[in-house]
């Protein structure tokens, strides 16, 4: 399954290290210790989305490219203030699906995400 | 033969649902990769107390004893990292809510509190390290005694100790009585991918506000949290059964260069009367990885006029900080943003 990292920095010791906002992965989900494994890494701080989650949102190539890390946010946010506006609230869709995200995932649901009607 | 590098060696932190026992299911242990931890060092000290009988031998030599009940002491110290994202816990979140006594408050995509309560928390502390047959240990039932962060460094950096009910490890496991395994059936190699999350914060980025003024001149400061907790014996068993919770001290100790300033002059004078203010500690200024410390009713104490330096220092040594009423659990709050 591919999933997009929304974090600063994370590393998965022997398979990715991610540290640019919108990074794609993939990871093995298909068996039961597989899905534990995923599941446990962003339970415990792994900020990954399913990636198809994360195209729904819409960031744009220079979105990404501009704003990939915290201190690049922090030096450019000085720039073109409605471009980084425009950022920031995708930026915060992000954040939230990354809660529900875990929230489906404590539930034990599995790796499906809910449609947008399903979210409280 | 294989040695083991002090550097080849990763820690796990999983909270505990019941004093003790190790997270497991049916007696496997459920330590996974979201439960690795970056540090610099830890420390696993776990040495059952020796009985020796009294009674006299006759003679001026004493016969051997035999293993009595057990405690362990533990020690971590680690870079001071959040997530680096705002609104997810950061790697040590299973301390921090030892340390605070309550679960985290998470706000999506904002921020992470973690407010006192009175609750005992303990956590299982692993340590892998390589080579895998060297011996493989998880110290069980580990309370917080007391918890230090530090401002001023280059890298912010954090210490952590307390005691703990049980050491399992890899080399004593099949000879363990079923207590001493605390809930495990068998020790479990260490997960593949451990997941680590987040980066250090710089010492000398944020603030420090004090009675609302905004200390510039701050040279170092420090926060320690202080749990007078216990493990105790139930009767028949050979390791604590409970935590027993005392009272909690916060303190907060700092430096700063002294001027004529009314911000200066206004911590001299409520020094001296005791006046409580509140002081905000701030470390980091990387969004998701903003460390923001309230201490509230700080009492300043210990005043000592410091003239090692060029220029003279205020040394405000270990200043209590004080719940706002017999209700409130207040005298501090940590914010990760």
């Amino acid at each position: 399954m591919e999933f997009a990292f929304v974090g600063a920095s994370c590393v998965i010791h022997g398979v990715s290290e991610l540290n640019r906002f919108g990074q794609r992965v993939v990871l093995s989900v298909d068996s039961e210790s597989e899905a534990a494994s995923v599941r446990s890494m962003v339970l415990g701080g792994a900020c990954l989305i399913p990636a198809s989650k994360f195209d729904e949102i819409g960031f744009t190539e220079e979105e990404l490219r501009l704003y990939h890390s915290p201190e690049r946010r922090m030096q450019d946010r000085q720039g073109d203030a409605a471009k980084f506006a425009a950022f920031q609230g995708k930026y915060r869709e992000a954040l939230v699906a990354l809660h529900e995200f875990r929230e489906h995932l404590s539930a034990g649901v599995g790796f499906t995400v809910p449609a947008e009607s399903e979210v409280e | 033969m294989a040695y083991a590098n002090s550097r080849n060696e990763r820690v796990y932190l999983q909270l505990e649902s019941s004093f003790g026992t190790i997270p497991n299911s049916s007696g496997s242990a459920t330590v996974a990769n979201g439960d690795a931890c970056r540090f610099i060092s830890s420390q696993l000290d776990f040495d059952p107390e020796l009985l020796q009988r009294p009674d006299k031998t006759g003679s001026l030599g004493q016969t051997a004893g035999i293993a009595g009940r057990g405690i362990g002491n533990w020690s971590l110290s680690m870079s001071l990292a959040g997530s680096g994202t705002a609104g997810t816990a950061p790697d040590c979140d299973a301390i921090l809510q030892c340390a605070f006594g309550k679960a985290a408050a998470v706000s999506a995509g904002t921020s992470v509190t973690y407010a006192l309560d009175d609750n005992g928390y303990s956590f299982s502390l692993w340590s892998f390290r390589t080579a895998s047959t060297v011996a493989q240990r998880v110290a069980a039932g580990c309370v917080v005694r007391q918890a230090r962060f530090d401002l001023g460094q280059n890298v912010a950096i954090w210490t952590v100790n307390g005691s703990f009910k049980g050491l399992v490890d890899s080399k004593n496991f099949s000879s363990l009585t079923n207590e001493e395994k605390c809930g495990l059936t068998a020790f479990p190699s260490e997960p593949g991918s451990p997941t680590t999350s987040g980066n250090m914060v710089k010492g000398y980025t944020g603030s420090f506000t004090a009675d609302g003024n905004v200390l510039a001149t701050i040279q170092n400061a420090s926060i320690v949290i202080n749990n007078d907790d216990a493990l105790v014996y139930g009767h028949g068993y050979e390791l604590p059964t409970d935590i027993e919770r005392g009272l909690r001290r916060i303190t907060a100790s700092f430096s700063l260069k002294e001027d004529d300033s009314s911000a200066i002059t206004n911590l001299i004078t409520k020094s001296r009367a005791k006046t409580a203010i509140d002081i905000s500690m701030v470390l980091g200024a990387v969004a998701g990885n903003i460390w923001t410390f309230n201490l509230s009713n700080v009492q300043l104490s210990n005043l000592r006029f410091n003239d090692s330096s060029r220029r003279w220092v205020l040394d405000f040594g270990d200043s209590q900080a004080n719940a706002s009423s017999i209700t409130a659990k207040d005298e501090i709050a940590l914010v990760i943003t």
